[in-house]
């Protein structure tokens, strides 16, 4: 596999402080990455750095093998970028504001038509003839697409793609990001929502003050963040009469409420049927048996807690 | 990919635009064109006064009716009697109905180009425009060259239609520019797209100093306040302060001769011309008057430096310059007074070597926006964009 995004002890200072600090980062190509971390973690500057918007103080970053701060103009040719705050020409509607854009491009005159009208349909704004000025924060959000996607890039940027979208819009989202995956685009995805990364990241790293903590799949973060192994498993068991005390070879560690109505097992083996087999034994009327599932939620926050 | 600059031209073509169908453009360039229409309306009013003058003067030259006027001594020179027969008098040129068109340019203008240019990087940031627009495939100065150079166009369209419709305002009026008379506006129009010009880079410079529209529009008028009208305004007393006062001349000494005899008519003479007399001037108020000027000379030339330096920067102040020697609302006077003897050049210098007089003025002019440009092009290529 090859990176599609690579880079290399990447730095940035703002007036000695490091906004990101030494990062090295691989995304390979086809991936959806999704860089997650709390506010003011450095995200959006290392994007900026990886679109040739700044350059880094120390380090490099190379983006399809062209290093960004050498060649920015390459590297502007085969990516769109959506940055966190995208503003349009008020005077001017979305197909007039992306065919400014799409006239920094080798487009044919008819193909630009074309390009515009099918890009404007993809985020749903086709046929909307208000002006930019008159956009809500999400259809400006959404042209914002639009414009990331004019000239058909490899690999794309998206700084809080979803931050102003309505659920139906965010569906609409999800759906677009994952055919743009099947046609092989590699898209990179700044957020600091988790669903919005779990829903369509293959990959997750994690920053925190600058610094990349975690990455890996969606699944290699829950495990490796809810401190439980691979074979280690939860189970709560609720009851309408009190539980007397559980044993089983498997059981590693068990914990029952004040009222012994609910008991929280920690095993090496799925065992809720011999657990149920035991409660019906001795005429528990149980409420509800369930697997515990450690969600990114959790690994997340023990993350922001550190 | 692109490897060509072609992103110029899109920006330029975009800008261009902008301008035209910017309502605020729209308005204050249909008040520049209406008091620039207005303006010469009043100088061509002017015009016909001063040739209803010329040729009531004409017929009284015809008529060979002498008004002799006394003269007083001083400034000595020229003592004794003149002639009205001996004015000649000029035909009011068509540059004279520019007069007022060409005191309003400097104001209009200035308001004209601020409007252009004040928000036109300072908007991008405002909208966050300018990162959308960097995240494409362009270089930086693409964005502030497109910009200048749409703006150049523009305010070439806005001097060229006001100019347009001014030549029409005079061909209705009657009035009908010679061949050097036309040269002579058509410099005056380029000159006022450079005065404009001016006020446009001062703008633009503004508007990528200042995030913030309002104070942007702000600083730009006062900078234009500060060169045009503050600075050369302190000049005199500034240089006053520097030099000294000026020379005192030397009291009046009224000695005016008695009348001459009136000639008889039809008289074998120089052509109508008189004889000249002399007259007796107390050599002792002579040798004062004579030191007075060279002291007074000697004065303007330390002055001069000094008021000079004080309006380098006033792109109104070489505008001003350029079109005197240019006859801008000039030629509306009864003509000079041609004193008999007296060695005033019956040709007047070409063109050229008018210019050439003023090539100080003709290089500011060129240089003011050039300076302004550089500082916002500077300021533009090291903006912070995030
Ligand atoms: N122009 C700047 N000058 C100084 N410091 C800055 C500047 N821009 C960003 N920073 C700092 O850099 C750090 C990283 O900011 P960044 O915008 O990359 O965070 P982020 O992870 O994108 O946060 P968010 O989720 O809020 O968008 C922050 O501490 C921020 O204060
Ligand atoms: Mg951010």
């Amino acid at each position: 596999m090859r990176y599609m995004i690579r880079t290399e002890n990447l730095t940035k200072n703002y007036n000695g402080v490091k906004a990101v600090d030494g990062l090295n980062l691989e995304v390979e190509e086809g991936d959806i990455f999704g860089f997650l971390g709390p506010n003011g973690a450095g995200k959006s500057t290392t994007i900026l750095m990886l679109v040739g918007m700044i350059e880094p103080t120390h380090g490099k970053c190379f983006v399809n093998d062209i290093e960004v701060s050498k060649d920015p103009l390459s590297v502007k040719n085969i990516i769109g970028y959506l940055p966190e705050d995208i503003g349009f020409y008020s005077n001017m509607t979305a197909a007039e504001n992306l065919n400014y854009f799409a006239g920094f491009y080798k487009i044919e005159k008819s193909a630009r038509q074309k390009k515009i009208e099918e890009v404007l349909e993809l985020v749903n704004l086709g046929g909307v003839t208000k002006k930019a000025g008159q956009f809500s924060r999400g259809m400006t959000q959404r042209l914002g697409m639009a414009q990331a996607l004019i000239n058909d890039p490899k690999i794309l940027f998206l700084d809080e793609p979803t931050a102003n979208l309505d659920p139906e819009s965010v569906f609409q989202y999800r759906n677009l990001v994952k055919r743009l995956s099947d046609e092989g685009k590699t898209i990179f995805i700044v957020s600091h929502i988790l669903p919005e990364v779990s829903n369509v990241c293959k990959t997750t790293g994690i920053i925190k003050e600058g610094r990349l903590i975690a990455k890996g799949t969606i699944d290699e973060l829950k495990r490796e963040f809810s401190g439980m192994g691979e074979d280690q498993k939860q189970m709560i068991i609720e009851a309408f009469d009190p539980i007397p005390d559980l044993t089983h070879s498997d059981i590693l560690k068990i914990e029952y409420s004040e009222d012994r109505k609910r008991v929280v097992i920690e095993s090496t083996s799925d065992i809720r049927e011999d657990i149920s087999g035991i409660l019906f034994e001795k005429h528990i009327r149980m409420k509800g048996m369930k697997m515990h599932e450690p969600t990114l939620e959790e690994a997340f926050l023990s993350i922001y807690k550190e | 990919m692109r490897s060509n600059r072609s992103g110029l031209g899109n920006i330029v073509r975009k800008e261009f635009i902008d301008h035209i169908r910017s309502g605020k453009f729209i308005i204050v360039f249909l008040i520049f064109l209406l008091l620039s229409a207005y303006s010469l309306h009043g100088g061509i009013n002017m015009y016909h006064d001063a040739l209803d003058r010329y040729k009531e003067h004409i017929e009284r030259i015809e008529d060979a009716e002498d008004i002799r006027i006394p003269m007083p001594a001083g400034p000595p020179g020229h003592p004794g009697v003149v002639h009205v027969t001996e004015w000649m008098p000029e035909r009011p040129s068509a540059l004279y109905a520019f007069m007022w068109m060409r005191m309003a340019m400097p104001v209009l203008g200035a308001i004209l180009a601020v409007v252009m240019g004040f928000d036109l990087i300072s908007r991008e940031r405002q909208d966050r425009t300018l990162k959308t627009l960097l995240s494409h495939p362009i270089y930086r100065d693409e964005i502030i060259n497109g910009k200048a150079i749409a703006g150049l166009l523009v305010i070439i369209l806005a001097i060229g239609m006001t100019f347009g419709i001014s030549l029409a305002m005079l061909l209705i009026s009657d009035i009908v520019p010679t061949i050097g008379e036309f040269v002579n506006i058509a410099l005056f129009g380029i000159i006022s797209v450079i005065l404009l010009v001016s006020f446009f880079a001062i703008a633009l410079m503004s508007s990528v100093l200042f995030k913030n529209s309002g104070s942007s529009i702000m600083f730009a008028f006062g900078i234009i306040l500060v060169i045009s009208l503050i600075l050369p305004a302190i000049a005199p007393f500034a240089a006053e302060m520097i030099v000294g006062p000026r020379p005192e001349p030397p009291p009046f000494d009224f000695r005016v001769p008695p009348p001459p005899s009136i000639p008889d008519e039809g008289q074998e003479g120089d052509e109508g011309v008189l004889e000249k007399r002399e007259f007796e001037i107390d050599p002792l108020a002579e040798e004062e008057w004579a030191e007075w000027r060279r002291q007074s000379e000697a004065y303007w030339e330390r002055i001069r430096p000094i008021t000079e330096a004080f309006a380098i920067l006033s792109p109104a102040t070489h505008f001003g310059e350029i079109s005197t020697v240019l006859d801008i609302g000039m030629g509306g006077m009864m003509g000079m007074i041609h004193i008999p003897g007296d060695d005033i050049p019956v040709e007047d210098p070409d063109i050229f070597d008018r210019l050439y007089a003023v090539w100080m003025n003709i290089l500011a002019l060129f240089v003011i926006p050039a300076i302004f440009f550089a500082i916002a092009y500077t300021k533009f290529m090291k903006l912070d964009i995030r």
